[in-house]
């Protein structure tokens, strides 16, 4: 295929311009001819691959191997031991592993599917011709995603702060509760409430892209549907959705990718508790390391949700229909 | 005179072992000497836990004094919050670069220093140190792992409860000495209408620690010869006495569970709770809002418990961490054991000097509110320490507690599972 879509003279030096017999090797010349082979673009990617290779994938394959070591920091002197599945049989015969797995897909599924709906709906909002102030609202709206999740957590720790929480205050005054309520520490709240900060915060991500893949669908097509009398609702389903699809599922997948993997917010506001109410396994996998400095544990936590999501994301990608095409 | 005769060999080789011996003196390491090196000069790194604006104070005027005694010396301090701190540490260690010269050590988490080669060995340092007669020997027990010394206590955490006076004498009630009279004073100066709640229980972040030292007052062992030796039925009645204040007796506030240090601090300051289980270093902040008359709070050592009375105390450490600055190290640790700075730390701060001759001022031994705190010392015993201790505290005792606050364990299932998790801690198991 590559091959075709060269050049006639390129096509005709696809080898290496060493190998050739009887030319002198002036490095600039060769270096040209180099760059005209079919190897110069693998050279090209070649410091790209080595960086892949030294942060990625040594650390993915290590993880794995990890796993099936004990190896706790603490006791470094120790060593390391080759336990095969332990770490893997134990997590599964593990009760609360089985809670942490459940709260991770509520965590997960809850805060990118809520963030997805609220933020299309504000992407239609900006995207209407007739907006006023619309350049502003943008600005504003992107706000909360470009704040630390740090100072973000801090921030609603305070909001929702069970004493000297506003959001409390209004509630009260508003007449909805009667009493200040400690939303992070009744279990039954204490995941909405994480997952409510969560969305105020990562709703401007899907704001963000789906407003450029709006602004992107052609005029034309709404002009030709207005012609044949659709109605708003049918433009929608037939020419928004389908020409945002792609975009849809690359930032569900991100978003996805970031809520299995990051318990910053988590850690601020209510570290995995009350109880194991909003334990998610990122959590787990940090407290394993960073608490306790059970590296082969935390590494077997970290390979579940690598599979995880290698299983989500060829599923999705897959019934999403987005690679149908291509 | 007799003469010594000598064959020019005998004396060739004797001239060559002498130089030899010589050379050899020049090279090794000089032995660590206990006074702080006269000259000290250059960049000093330093890791601490401070982070309250009265800590802050305390650090910044040690630091001032430091620097007049070693003019030359520059002190680079750094904040690693309590909660990161052994992530940080470990990870500087174990990477080999970016570790301080000296840092800051909570007594439960030497063994694991240690174990990881995060800390050098003091030892023959305090031998010769001029300071070492006014520490008595158990203020370095905590510091000790085989028989050797790695910090110099630098302050004292002495754990103790703060009451509420004027609620106290409103009820007519008397300050607590048993569990059963702190229980029973909880439950009357609860009163929901006025938003007013007996006990500020620390059930979230850091109150681990409590939770073991309840355990430990109904006459469960933690350890014993570095094996988990938790008594399943003692620790069960300690998990149900100290949850029912919140599970039956309605006597905390209902936030119990998310409640860290800032949280019972203000509940106590704001009139929200009338008893507080804490240490001395909260006292300025205390103090702060409710007086130092004695009218509306008063100290009072730990309550016993039905076994014994657990009244810890825990010296705060400062070790060497590199070996490259040690003798700097040494200054920096030794000024902070200095009667002077310690004197400056309880004004700034309110922690209790580890420095004999510093807690015989007049302005700590006639301060009424360090009375207890004194008692303390002298009866009172420092937390078990082993390796995965931290671990299982917070990663186990914590969350269990906190379920069974909220009654998705029984206090029996609660003691069955911190067993299984000590003894995972303790075997360097623990997930």
């Amino acid at each position: 295929m590559l091959q075709n879509a060269l050049p006639p003279d390129s096509q005709s030096s696809q080898t290496l311009p060493a190998a050739r017999k009887g030319r002198s090797l002036n490095p600039l010349t060769w270096l040209g001819e180099l760059s005209e082979s079919r190897y110069w673009a693998y050279l090209l990617l070649l410091p790209s691959l080595l960086l892949v290779v030294a942060v990625i994938v040594y650390p993915v394959f290590y993880g794995v191997y990890l796993s099936f070591q004990q190896f706790n920091l603490l006791r470094a002197g120790l060593g390391m031991k080759f336990v095969g599945l332990q770490q893997y049989t134990e997590l599964f015969a593990d009760d609360d592993f089985w809670v942490i797995i459940k709260n991770t897909f509520v965590w997960v599924f809850g805060g990118a599917f809520s963030q997805f709906f609220l933020g299309l709906v504000v992407a239609l909002a900006l995207n209407r011709k007739n907006l006023k102030g619309g350049p502003l609202a943008r600005v504003l709206l992107l706000l909360p995603w470009v704040i630390p999740s740090v100072v973000a957590g801090h921030m609603w720790a305070l909001l929702l702060d069970s004493r000297l929480g506003v959001i409390n205050d209004i509630l009260v005054k508003l007449g909805i509760l009667t009493s200040y309520r400690a939303w992070f520490a009744d279990s039954n709240t204490a995941m909405p409430a994480v997952l409510l900060v969560d969305m105020w915060r990562g709703t401007p991500f899907f704001t963000l892209l789906l407003y450029a893949g709006l602004q992107s669908i052609p005029e034309e097509l709404y002009e030709a549907a207005e012609v044949d009398g659709a109605s708003g609702w049918a433009k929608f389903r037939a020419i928004t959705i389908p020409m945002l699809t792609p975009v849809i599922v690359a930032a569900v997948i991100l978003r996805v990718i970031g809520l299995v993997n990051s318990p910053d917010l988590m850690i601020v506001l209510t570290n995995g508790g009350p109880g194991l109410a909003t334990f998610t396994l990122s959590l787990y996998a940090f407290q394993i390391a960073y608490e306790n400095f059970n590296f082969g544990a935390a590494a077997a936590v970290s390979v579940i949700m690598l599979l995880i999501l290698m299983v989500f994301t060829t599923l999705y990608l897959k019934f999403s229909g987005v690679t149908k095409n291509t | 005179m007799r003469k010594i005769a000598i064959t020019r060999r005998q004396f060739i080789k004797g001239t060559a072992l002498a130089g030899a011996s010589a050379a050899l003196a020049a090279c090794a390491t000089p032995a660590p000497t206990a006074a702080p090196a006269k000259k000290v000069s250059g960049k000093l790194t330093y890791w601490h836990h401070y982070t309250s604006e009265s800590e802050m104070a305390g650090l910044a005027e040690g630091e001032k004094m430091f620097k007049a005694k070693y003019p030359d010396a520059t002190v680079e301090s750094l904040t690693v919050p309590n909660a990161d701190f052994m992530a940080k540490f470990t990870l500087a260690v174990q990477g080999g670069s970016g570790k301080p010269d000296t840092t800051m050590i909570s007594a439960d988490r030497v063994p694991d220093m240690v174990g990881m080669g995060g800390i050098q060995d003091l030892t023959e340092r305090l031998k010769s140190w001029d300071q070492r007669k006014n520490y008595p020997d158990k203020y370095f027990d905590a510091a000790t792992v085989n028989g050797k010394i790695y910090g110099v206590p630098s302050f004292m955490f002495v754990d103790w409860m703060y009451y509420r006076k004027d609620w106290f004498d409103e009820k007519g009630l008397k300050a607590p000495t048993t569990f059963d009279e702190m229980f029973d004073a909880a439950v009357k100066l609860t009163d929901p209408a006025k938003g007013r709640f007996g006990f500020g229980m620390r059930g979230g972040a850091g109150g681990q620690g409590l939770v073991v030292q309840v355990i430990r007052a109904f006459g469960s062992p933690i350890v014993q010869d570095g094996k988990a030796a938790l008594d399943i039925a003692k620790t069960t009645e300690a998990l149900k006495w100290y949850t029912e204040l919140y599970t039956k007796a309605k006597a905390v506030p209902p936030s119990v569970t998310n409640d860290s240090f800032r949280q019972i601090l203000e509940a106590f300051q704001t009139g929200k709770t009338g008893m507080l289980w804490h240490h001395t270093g909260s006292l300025t902040d205390v103090v702060q809002f409710l007086g130092k008359d004695g009218t509306k709070f008063l100290s009072l050592p730990r309550p016993k418990g039905p076994a014994t009375q657990i009244a810890d105390w825990s010296p705060s450490y400062n070790g060497i961490v590199d070996k490259k600055n040690e003798d700097a190290g040494w200054a920096w640790l030794t000024h902070w054991a200095d009667k002077d700075t310690q004197i400056m730390l309880m004004e700034k701060t309110g922690y209790v000097p580890s420095n004999q001759e510093a807690a015989k001022d007049e302005r700590i031994a006639k301060n009424p509110y360090y009375t207890a705190a004194f008692k303390a010392l002298e009866s009172g015993t420092i937390a078990p320490q082993f390796p995965g201790q931290p671990g299982w505290q917070s990663s186990v005792v914590l969350p269990t507690f906190q379920r069974i606050l909220l009654g998705e364990l029984t206090p029996a299932a609660g003691a069955t599972a911190l067993a299984k998790g000590l003894e995972d801690a303790i075997a360097g198991k623990l997930k």
